[in-house]
């Protein structure tokens, strides 16, 4: 099998988790069935980011979004709910909103490609991002790549001390 | 390619001593076994005050490090000088709440010396990720010092919504600082933004730009607490503790003022380019309309103000009008640059004195004085020198002559009367007229009315001063004068600093 044979399979194997996964997300009646079904949909996301050879954003993606974001979203369904949550059911004009509103976003997303990467190949070449990102890290940006860190360091500072008790 | 490392540099010094000190507080006090509020203090002082010498003595004007993201200007130079000095006097302001409301000494000076450093960032940064950074550090440590006394909903309040408003208000930002990336064609740095500006390559770097430079405005004008962008202000300053509403009022104002002049910088006609002095006027329009509805609604809405930290919370955004008539005579090129930047630095010297003097007698006074302006009534009788310090704040902020307030607003309306903005300059002085009722009416509680039985009851200030707050109000009071009886020395140390 060719390269282009097997990137076309693993892309419509990864697009069509993303959908079903997307459908359970929106119709799911149960919200941490919902929740798992987003676990996917962002995975299939790392996975196109990996397919375009944008390796730091997959495994950025997997990172922030699966292993936090995610975590996030169901410590806080544990801490606010004692019962199961059942969501709320979607009239047929919330339907029609949704199907409206994806339809819009889809058409700008058609004209911004269209209008700016029309003649461009749908995959760069393949090269590694890592190293042109730390160059940049610790060239170019470096300042405010430090800076950030700073900025971390006050907020963890705060909250170390906000969900202190009070014994001290 | 090969990673340049940069050299160590005096250029960095500033800020790593301010972060160094930051930490090194919070990394000692783990030692501890007691709070040591005093000994914190002092770190944080020697930091500050280390940090401004060397600046003075090692940083030339002009100095630029890090690729041009940090430039140490005429206006941002002497700003971190400033904000370094206000940062000082804030220290020293905190010594009586920081001991009475026990608040953790050690997290509480740590993070203030943290927000002394993303506003000093802020007001040297000439890039967009740099600006955005540090403007979200200053909020991070904002948040945190607002809510730091967690039993008390008011502060509770006053945090959340900051926190809210101020996320919010960073999406606006950061929007904007994408477009301006894109209208640069890749690049954040200021300077690439001004020949978009200069030079548009094609229509849709013209959109960008524009784009960019309103968001970018919108989020600001919720840091300068811009009308209609103000809401929190009040509710945010009278729920923090005394001291940092201080820092918002008089510090964040300073750097957030200083960054918007070096983002809008490109937009300061230097010859007669259509697509600039098009978003020229577009922007001075925009700015117009802040400063006149600033002026108008902060002066009318502080006098129905019965509380006094919203009263000067009011008093701020009026105040932020002000400046921004700086930052219209800054983009009109028929003043020289030099001039527009002096009057600007004058005016914010005067701003962050007399703003600590005043939140400073509010701190000292304990929660009674930081309440209703009733508190003050006969205090001239229970505490003089108090009242003293805080008539010469209220005097300098109405812009009575002698004082400071004075000075600062002379010369930035004689700088905005030269640059034609007339109708805005009689707006100003309008609004100072009526500003005069609502200051005046405490130096009138203080100094006519007689105290009755449960304010001298709430009083707290029954105990002598700390020696650091009375350190703090005596050179803020003590300055706010000098500059205002001999303006001559402030500019004399604008000059050798």
């Amino acid at each position: 099998m060719s390269p282009e044979i097997v990137q076309a399979v693993i892309f419509y194997f990864l697009a069509a988790m993303l959908v079903v996964s997307c459908a359970i997300v929106v119709f799911s009646h149960s919200i941490v069935n919902a929740c798992f079904a987003l676990l996917f949909t962002l995975l299939a996301v790392a996975g196109f980011y990996a397919l375009l050879g944008a390796d730091f954003l997959a495994v950025t993606q997997v990172v922030v979004y699966v292993g936090g974001i995610l975590v996030l979203l169901l410590f806080g369904i544990l801490l606010t709910s004692p019962l199961p949550i059942v969501l709320g059911v979607a009239t047929r004009r919330t339907y029609y909103l949704a199907v409206a509103a994806g339809a819009a976003v889809f058409a700008m997303l058609m004209i911004i490609v269209r209008a700016f990467w029309a003649g461009q190949p749908a995959v760069p070449e393949q090269q590694s991002t890592l190293e042109a990102l730390g160059m940049l890290l610790l060239g170019k940006y470096l300042f405010p790549f430090e800076f950030a860190s700073l900025t971390l360091l006050a907020a963890l500072i705060g909250a170390a001390y906000l969900v202190r008790r009070n014994d001290r | 390619m090969t990673v340049s490392w940069p050299t160590i540099e005096w250029t960095w010094a500033p800020l790593v001593l301010l972060a160094l000190t930051a930490v090194g507080i919070v990394m000692a006090d783990l030692f501890m076994r007691a709070p040591r509020p005093a000994l914190w203090m002092q770190l944080g002082l020697l930091g500050l005050l280390a940090a401004g010498t060397a600046v003075v003595l090692k940083i030339p004007d002009g100095v630029s490090a890090f690729n041009q993201a940090v430039r140490y200007d005429g206006l941002g130079r002497l700003g971190v000088l400033v904000i370094l000095a206000g940062g000082c006097l804030i220290v020293l302001i905190s010594h009586r709440p920081v001991r009475r409301d026990e608040l953790p000494a050690a997290e509480y000076f740590a993070l203030l010396l943290l927000v002394v450093l993303g506003l000093a960032t802020l007001s040297i940064s000439f890039e967009l990720m740099a600006i955005f950074l540090s403007v979200e550090m200053v909020s991070v440590g904002v948040y945190i010092l607002a809510g730091l006394r967690r039993g008390d909903t008011r502060g509770s309040e006053a945090a959340m919504k900051y926190f809210v408003l101020a996320a919010f208000s960073a999406g606006f930002l950061v929007l904007g600082f994408a477009f301006l990336y894109g209208g640069a064609e890749g690049s954040t740095l200021l300077g690439r933004i001004a020949l978009a500006v200069h030079r548009p390559s094609t229509p849709f770097t013209v959109g960008c730009v524009l784009a960019g430079f309103a968001l970018a405005l919108t989020g600001f004008a919720f840091k300068l607490t811009l009308v209609p962008f103000h809401l929190y202000a009040a509710d945010v300053f009278d729920g923090a503790p005394t001291p940092v509403a201080a820092v918002l009022a008089a510090l964040s104002k300073a750097a957030g003022l200083i960054a918007l002049i070096h983002l809008l910088s490109p937009l300061r006609i230097v010859s007669n380019e259509t697509m600039q002095s098009a978003l020229t006027q577009d922007f001075t329009g925009l700015l117009w309309i802040f400063a006149a509805l600033s002026i108008v609604v902060g002066n009318a809405v502080a006098l129905v103000q019965r509380r006094i930290k919203r009263m000067l919370a009011y008093s701020t955004i009026a105040h932020s009008g002000y400046l921004l008539i700086g930052v219209l005579v800054f983009l009109d090129n028929t003043v020289r640059m030099a001039e527009v930047e002096t009057a600007i630095l004058v005016y914010l010297i005067a701003y962050v004195l007399m703003n600590v003097g005043a939140f400073g007698v509010a701190a000292a006074l304990g929660p009674a004085g930081e309440g209703e302006i009733e508190h003050y009534a006969g205090l001239a009788r229970r505490s003089p020198a108090l009242a003293l310090a805080m008539t010469v704040a209220l005097l300098s902020l109405t812009g009575i002559p002698a004082t400071a307030g004075f000075v600062g607003k002379l010369t930035l309306f004689a700088r905005a009367v030269e640059a034609g903005h007339i109708a805005l300059v009689v707006l100003a002085v309008l609004g100072s007229a009526v500003s005069a009722y609502y200051y005046l009416r405490i130096v009138v509680y203080m100094y006519m009315r007689e105290s009755s039985t449960e304010t001298v009851g709430a009083d707290t200030d029954a105990a002598p001063l700390e020696l650091g707050h009375k350190i703090g109000l005596i050179l803020s009071t003590a300055a706010t004068v000098l500059f205002g009886v001999f303006p001559q020395t402030l500019l004399f140390l604008l000059k050798i600093l």
